[in-house]
């Protein structure tokens, strides 16, 4: 498909979004069902429903405010749906969100740090809290800050890090209890090539481990080469859900962005 | 590309366009909050907090206006010191005039009543002034001698010594000094006022101003109008303007102090917030983030400090001042003009307004120019401040592996104490202040007290509660924007906020445990009660500490804290000062009250705090907790027997003195039918029936064992019921008149038993009175608050036996301590009368035949 096909006014008909294949819906270990979220007036999420197969790696794409950190937030536990529901394992997002827990890696968009605490001794701090063996855990992750780069400024207060290096620690702490899930929210945003780099491979190993990774991000590319599924969000709803695959071979399109960009084509503002 | 140059806003433009956007932005945020109150609520909930504004206004006007009397007591203090250098003593006025009558008759007829007069003088002087009455009565004696032989005047009147602040300028050294040295006091109060105590200075780089500098606006206009925001929002500089008024009304007309307040109070109390403000951004610009924190609480307590000295300064004005004036009379010597020019004053005397007005002004516009030109210098070394280079490397030694226990939360709270220098200087200064300000509050109370131990205790206790109070919320906005990091364990908010205050009240009680070992080894004596001090701070203390735990608050991603709501703290402090005021006077029964408050409270503020947790990040989702909560109860309470007083005074004031028992039994009586017609109303809005506070019914599903639990039986059943409670209610009245009998058998209480009565029977129509009250109204309205609803919530909240015990001691807590075991027990029966039985009528009738059988 050549550029001077993509239209401005939304060719393609979102309701034409794929639904999942028979098999998996049993292996999914993230499902999501007609979740709405609302901030007072202000409506964050309208309908959405997804599942996220076990063990793969599942790329979460929308423009900006379509409501893609809402929707990690309320598989944290930290918000609560105004309506629908949300399970990982079987297990409610909001209600069991303690075991939950134990269950997901999270990486927020923007990570803070305690400005008293070197990074690491933010890692022992969160390996205690999950109930690990601190010494056991941090022999297991050293090699993984070796490779992040970040052994020169372990031992430096975390709130003095560069943004890059947040986003670094913050994966660690994410992956520090080896969970079955891990939700990240933007996680390359901001860094350089071969730290985004360094990324994609660790995501790649954990999930060849059989961790299911979902993770949103605006790289399309990287999204083709790294994810098997793929889930667009556009002002809150779900416009186009399944394995890349399927997405082109029903939406007729080579590129992701292309799909990506006709599902969340907005008319122009006057 | 454009062709005509563009430049940025001027620099009146820019501070007025801030100031603009500042006032939108408070607004927005009242805004918000009335939204998320209604949220919460239904739109049923008043909101108070512009009340709480109106209070602090008030109350910061009023620390002003004490502060300018304060001045001028000072001066006239001054000028009486300087005075008595010269060898004279000021005298009253009667007293004078009994020692010139003296010169005239022979003193061998009048030495004995001149004696007296002396003696009495001598103690006057002593208690206003301080000093031994025997030194000064000796030194009276010489005066009036030296009157005699040699016809010096040695004695003067207070008028004629201490003219005030119109002779400012012809005063003595001392006083001019004592007046400026107040004056600076006050302008140092008002300097580091600032925007209160909390700041979230973890950031190390203010995003707000980075982005505001990279327009092209002038860096003064961006300080200017960053200066003077704490005026808008601090209602100590409302007060401010009170200040000058009342200091120029003790030297001009009235009219002309008004147009003061104005033209002079504005322009100066401005000034002395934007020079508070500059010193804070400058400590922001040039410090690190894990110093700045403590530069800036030091000046925030310098600020509350100095306010509270001039608080409790007023109440011992004249010893302090004339301790100061002791202190100080070496610097006398040299020049202090603040105050003579801050009046107007001129050299010979006579004051005028304009130059007053002018010199203010002026000093004023040197202020702020001062201030916003400290800014901007600042800022040009790099909004990063110099510190980079200072305060980056290594993180100081690593704290091992050591472990503190099982509790892994307890070495980051460690690290976080040490680390953060500003926990330390604001949890030792702190609580020493408002300690010692609380002693020195309590002084009065405390010389009635025998034995010191008391005070060494009490002030311990006093530390320890403030030490909570201050570092509680500090430990949790040390969280921060970091708390995400906490929502990432699988292990609650809520066990982890309980771990917290374990802990603060493990350091809190170490702390007053030092002390209380010091206490013992002075004290060997009074070891045991010692002891008991300690182990009722125990539990004070651990109550004390859950309850700061739930003010917790999560900041905002621009760096702005959520401001904690003043009711929440308040209630946090509930408790505080009754227990201390107890152990300090030795009155157990204060102490124990003060106890069993706090711990009540503190389970009303986690009944709330419970329903809150969950959406911390969430507001929109947050719900009130379902009514009748332990607060609506505790709140009826507190008004059934506030309100029973209020009326009981009006109907006295009515009646007349000698109606004191009819005038109780209307004021309870009344109080009663209101507050429960008021509460059944209040909860009816609130969708809870009349019927659903009497009665318990038996969860749903459950096997219905007991059977009269059951549905079946109806009349009779009920019947049953409330014989069973008319005997239980004979059984208890019975025993309560057994145990007042022993009581009058033993050796000192038995005294205070029988003066008891003997009052009791004294008073006409008592009897009468408290038998209406006690049989009619009483069991009703107490059954409905204390059983129905504080008892039904605490059972929800805390459950089982605890529930039971508590909320007989909470009842037991509104009666005189001499009846508590009867009373405990009274309310522990009804307690599990009405958790077993589903119904309250049995209570009732309980407590109604308990005090028909005591008051016969």
């Amino acid at each position: 498909m050549s550029e001077s096909q993509l239209p401005c006014g939304g060719a393609l008909d979102p309701s034409m979004a794929v639904t999942e294949t028979a098999s998996q819906p049993s292996a999914a270990i993230v499902r999501i069902d007609g979740v709405k979220k609302s901030f007072g007036y202000k409506v964050a999420l309208k309908n959405v429903s997804f599942a996220v197969p076990s063990g793969q790696i599942c790329g979460l794409l929308g423009p900006n405010g379509a409501g893609k950190t809402t929707l990690f937030r309320l598989l944290m536990g930290i918000l609560k749906a105004t309506e629908g529901n949300l399970t990982i394992d079987g297990r409610d997002a909001f209600d069991d969100r303690m075991e939950v827990k134990r269950l997901i890696g999270f990486l927020p968009d923007e990570p803070v740090f305690y400005s008293y605490l070197s990074g690491h001794e933010v890692l022992e701090l969160s390996a205690a809290m999950h109930g690990l063996d601190v010494a056991a855990t941090m022999k297991r992750i050293a090699p993984l800050i070796a490779k992040l780069r970040l052994l020169q400024d372990i031992n430096n207060y975390a709130e003095d890090y560069s943004r890059g290096m947040k986003k670094k620690l913050g994966l660690l702490l994410a992956m520090l209890h080896e969970p079955k899930l891990l939700v990240l929210d933007e996680p390359t945003n901001g860094l350089d090539v071969e730290s985004t780099h360094l990324f994609y491979d660790l995501i790649f190993e954990t999930a060849e481990q059989g961790t299911t990774v979902l993770f949103s991000t605006h790289l399309m590319d990287h999204v083709t080469k790294l994810c098997s599924h793929a889930v667009i969000i556009n002002e809150g709803t779900v416009v186009a859900k399944g394995s890349l695959e399927e997405l082109r071979s029903t939406f007729g399109l080579a590129s992701l962005e292309e799909i990506f960009l006709q599902l969340t084509a907005r008319p122009p503002q006057t | 590309m454009k062709s005509e140059a563009r430049t940025g806003p001027g620099f009146w433009r820019t501070v007025w366009l801030l100031l603009r956007s500042a006032r939108k932005r408070a607004a927005g945020r009242r805004n918000r909050q009335q939204q998320l109150l209604g949220n919460r609520s239904g739109g049923r909930a008043t909101n108070w907090s512009g009340f709480g504004f109106v209070a602090a206004v008030f109350f910061m006007a009023l620390i002003n206006g004490a502060a300018a009397y304060f001045v001028s007591v000072a001066v006239e203090n001054g000028q009486r010191f300087d005075v008595e250098r010269q060898g004279k003593i000021v005298v009253s006025q009667n007293f004078l005039e009994v020692a010139q009558q003296a010169l005239q008759t022979s003193p061998a007829l009048t030495n004995r009543y001149l004696d007296l007069q002396v003696s009495t003088e001598a103690s006057r002087i002593a208690e206003k002034y301080g000093g031994k009455p025997a030194d000064i009565a000796a030194r009276l004696r010489e005066a009036v001698l030296t009157m005699q032989k040699t016809g010096a005047q040695a004695l003067v009147t207070r008028e004629e010594a201490s003219p005030g602040l119109t002779a400012l300028a012809k005063s003595g050294g001392v006083a001019t000094m004592l007046g400026s040295v107040a004056l600076l006091w006050w302008a140092l109060m008002l300097v580091f006022q600032g925007e209160g105590l909390e700041l979230d200075l973890q950031r190390r780089r203010h995003p707000m101003w980075e982005w505001l500098f990279s327009h092209p606006v002038p860096a003064g206009g961006v300080f200017l109008a960053e200066m003077l925001s704490p005026v808008a929002a601090n209602p100590m500089y409302w007060g401010g303007p009170l200040f000058v008024i009342v200091l120029y009304w003790f030297v001009y007309d009235p009219g002309l102090a008004l147009l003061a307040g104005v033209v002079v109070g504005i322009p100066v109390t401005v000034a002395a917030a934007c020079l508070g403000k500059a010193l804070e951004i400058g400590v922001i610009l040039r410090f690190s983030p894990r110093t700045r924190g403590a530069m800036i609480g030091l000046m925030g307590w310098l600020g509350y400090a100095s306010m509270m000295l001039f608080l409790l300064g007023l109440f011992v004005v004249d010893k302090l001042t004339g301790a100061l004036a002791k202190i100080l009379t070496p610097f006398a010597l040299l020049p202090w003009p603040w105050l003579r020019l801050f009046l107007g004053g001129k050299a010979d005397g006579t004051f005028s307004f304009t130059a007053g007005v002018l010199t203010c002004e002026w000093a004023a516009a040197v202020t702020i120019a001062a201030a916003v030109w400290l800014g901007v210098w600042g800022a040009r070394q790099g909004l990063s401040g110099t510190f980079a280079a200072v305060d980056a490397g290594p993180a100081p030694s690593r704290i091992g592996e050591t472990r503190f226990g099982r509790e892994p939360l307890y070495r980051k709270e460690f690290l976080w104490f040490i680390r953060d220098r500003s926990a330390i200087v604001q949890t030792i200064l702190i609580p020493l202040t408002v300690a010692s300000v609380q002693v020195f509050n309590l002084r009065g109370v405390l010389s009635q007290a025998q034995g010191a131990w008391n005070y060494l205790c009490g002030t311990a206790i006093l530390f320890g509660t403030y030490f909570l109070w201050v570092l509680g919320p500090k430990s949790l906005s040390s969280e921060g924007s970091a708390l995400w990091i906490a929502l990432t364990w699988p292990r609650g908010l809520e066990s982890l906020l309980k771990a917290k205050a374990w802990l603060w009240s493990l350091i809190s009680s170490g702390i007053v445990a030092l002390v209380l070992i010091y206490a013992a080894f002075q004290f060997p004596a009074e070891i045991w009660k010692i002891t008991l001090v300690g182990v009722g701070w125990f539990f004070f203390g651990r109550s004390m500490a859950e309850k700061t735990v739930t003010l917790v608050t999560v900041t905002s991603p621009s760096g702005e804290p959520e401001k904690i709501p003043w009711g929440r703290r308040a209630a946090a402090q509930l408790g505080m000062l009754t227990f201390s005021i107890g152990v300090l006077t030795q009155q157990w029964n204060i102490a124990v009250v003060g106890i069993v408050y706090s711990y009540v409270t503190a389970a009303a503020m986690w009944e709330g705090f419970r329903a809150r947790l969950p959406y911390l990040y969430d507001p929109w989702s947050e719900k009130l907790p379902p009514p009748p909560t332990l607060l609506h109860a505790m709140v009826a309470i507190s008004i059934l027997v506030e309100g029973g007083a209020v009326i009981t005074g009006i109907a006295m004031a009515v009646f007349g003195r000698d109606n004191l028992a009819v005038a109780q039994a209307i004021g309870y009586a009344v109080s009663a039918v209101a507050v429960s017609i008021g509460v059944a109303h209040f909860l009816d809005k609130r969708g809870v029936g009349l019927h659903e506070v009497w009665e318990w019914p038996a969860k749903a599903g459950t096997q219905t064992r007991h059977w009269w639990r059951g549905e079946e039986g109806g009349f009779a059943k009920l019947l049953l019921l409330l014989c069973a409670g008319a005997a239980a209610g004979l059984a208890l009245g019975l025993f309560a008149r057994g145990y007042s009998a022993i009581l009058e058998q033993l050796p000192g209480i038995g005294e205070t038993v029988r003066q008891g009565k003997a009052e009791f029977l004294k008073v006409p129509n008592l009897k009468i009175s408290y038998a209406v009250m006690a049989v009619v109204f009483a069991p009703f309205a107490e059954e409905y608050l204390f059983r129905g609803l504080l008892f039904r919530a605490l059972d929800r909240e805390w459950g089982g036996w605890r529930a039971i015990l508590g909320s007989a001691a909470f009842f037991a807590s509104y009666h005189p301590p001499l009846a508590w075991l009867p009373v405990a027990m009274l309310g522990a029966t009804n307690a599990w009368l009405f958790k077993k039985s589903g119904r309250l009528a049995p209570a009732v009738i309980l407590h109604m035949v308990y005090n028909a059988v005591v008051l016969r």
